[in-house]
């Protein structure tokens, strides 16, 4: 048997196909449809809970506190607005408690206070793209406000969290700029706790007067 | 929420490479730059903040549409300038075939087809080409009536003035047309930020330091002209191996709701 030359056009042809191999398994790691379908069902349901005038706002409150305990990994974000001063409470698992509750409560009330302003709207995942593959991913999304109007883009982060999927940080893009929400936690915690010399309980009662002031402004709105 | 992040970016924009997420603003100058903000709230509270309520309440939705579009157009060639002075020649093509089209058939910038046919509108300033060239941030500063800023974007300000033909343009009246553009400026910005900065000064656990924080995380997402490299957020620690907290959910569950993941 005689060995033929390669043509050309079949060498391209190979080069081509080893890229397309080669680039394959990078395509099918760049979006992940389970945490888009994630943000999708959990984000909708918060909205559709928001714009829910046929229950009592206290029942209203309960669903809303409950679906967002789900779908966030507070204790995690709890644990990262404190930057530096996180492994403060590593030594007392009582406090790490008070701490993440009160950062939840507070949290949730103010998701629910801003995106009031959305409910009875829609949320439209657009993509995702996987920062590390499996376990740390970012949705792309649109909120859109009820009866209309200009989406707002909004960007979810999520990381594996045992089976399944929980938000870390959520970011907005405005004008084309972008800000991560849980940064900017961040840093205004950072400069409350170097204020107090690192008094988290100080930072815990604020906290607990601000999310007070806007549980009353919700009811009041209801 | 997005209001208060709009105008604080739109703000930057009227006036105003590597993501820096976890560096906080250098501040050194804090103790001063409390007071200045303290005598801005003064002021706005009994100026400002009034006037732009009633600039809203007397003018239609569309028409402040239109002064912030006509506002924005006119920067077009400062905007044009720093996307050159950045090496950014795709950018800068877009920013001219912007303001083309709407100075011209989007009658003088009051309309924006540009955006229609795809032109999406960005922003840059001198402080951003500074950022682009290197040079560090420096100090926060807050100054009455520009809002916040840091050194190198200060300067950047001062700058882009420089850049803008309207400044050395003359004409007929042409002190009272800068002087009317910066009036009218002033308020269009503190009409945008109505909610914000009732937002802040309602729920920050410190407005002054939420300003800072707020302006310092758009103004690196603009450096990178957008969305940041996902491969510079910062790590979340797993504090999965710490002693399992107890149940944080509501002590009473009386939802009526099937919730995504509930068992049906």
């Amino acid at each position: 048997m005689t060995a033929r030359p390669l043509t050309r056009a079949e060498v391209l042809a190979a080069i081509l196909s080893i890229g397309a191999l080669a680039a394959a398994p990078e395509a099918r790691a760049a979006r992940n449809n389970e945490a888009e379908t994630y943000v999708q069902q959990n984000a909708a349901a918060a909205l559709r809970t928001l714009g829910d005038r046929s229950v009592s706002s206290a029942q209203r409150q309960q669903t809303f506190d409950r679906l967002m305990a789900q779908f966030a990994d507070m204790p995690r974000i709890a644990n990262f607005v404190l930057g530096r001063y996180g492994p403060h409470l590593r030594a007392d698992p009582a406090l790490r408690g008070e701490w993440t509750r009160t950062f939840q409560n507070y949290s949730i009330a103010v998701y629910e206070d801003r995106l009031e302003r959305y409910s009875g709207g829609g949320i439209r995942v657009t993509g995702s793209v996987e920062r590390v593959a499996g376990s740390d991913v970012i949705v792309n999304s649109e909120l859109t406000p009820n009866g209309g109007g200009r989406a707002l883009p909004v960007q979810w982060r999520l990381l594996r969290s045992g089976n399944g999927w929980k938000v870390v940080d959520v970011s907005l893009v405005l004008d084309g700029n972008q800000i991560w929400l849980a940064q900017q936690q961040q840093r205004d915690f950072l400069a409350a706790l170097d204020r107090n010399r690192g008094d988290i309980r100080a930072l815990m009662t604020d906290l607990r007067g601000l999310t007070a002031s806007l549980r009353d402004r919700i009811l009041a709105r209801s | 929420m997005r209001r208060a992040l709009t105008a604080l970016s739109f703000a930057a924009c009227v006036t105003a490479p590597s993501m820096a997420w976890a560096q906080e603003a250098a501040d050194p100058w804090e103790g001063f730059n409390r007071n200045l903000f303290a005598a801005n709230e003064t002021i706005d509270q009994a100026v400002f903040e009034p006037v732009a309520r009633g600039y809203r309440a007397i003018t239609p939705a569309p028409l402040r549409a239109g002064v912030i579009n006509f506002l924005r157009n006119l920067r077009g060639p400062v905007i044009f300038t720093n996307d050159v002075l950045q090496g950014q020649v795709d950018r800068a093509g877009i920013t001219a075939a912007r303001f083309g089209m709407n100075t011209t058939i989007g009658l003088a910038g009051v309309l924006d087809p540009a955006t229609q046919f795809g032109l999406e509108r960005h922003s840059e300033d001198f402080g951003q080409t500074l950022a682009v060239w290197g040079l560090d941030a420096g100090p926060y500063i807050f100054v009455p009536l520009l809002g916040p800023a840091n050194l190198r974007d200060g300067v950047g300000r001062i700058v882009d003035v420089a850049l803008d033909p309207l400044t050395w343009a003359e004409f007929d009246e042409a002190d009272n047309v800068r002087t009317g553009r910066f009036v009218v400026t002033g308020v269009a910005a503190r009409e945008l930020a109505l909610e914000a900065v009732d937002d802040i000064r309602r729920d920050a656990l410190d407005p002054y330091v939420s300003v800072r924080s707020s302006y310092g995380l758009l103004r690196e997402s603009a450096i990178q002209n957008g969305a940041a490299d996902i491969r510079d957020l910062p790590e979340f620690e797993d504090i999965s191996e710490l002693a399992p907290l107890e149940t944080l959910q509501p002590a009473t569950q009386t939802a009526s709701y099937a919730l995504p993941g509930d068992t049906q």
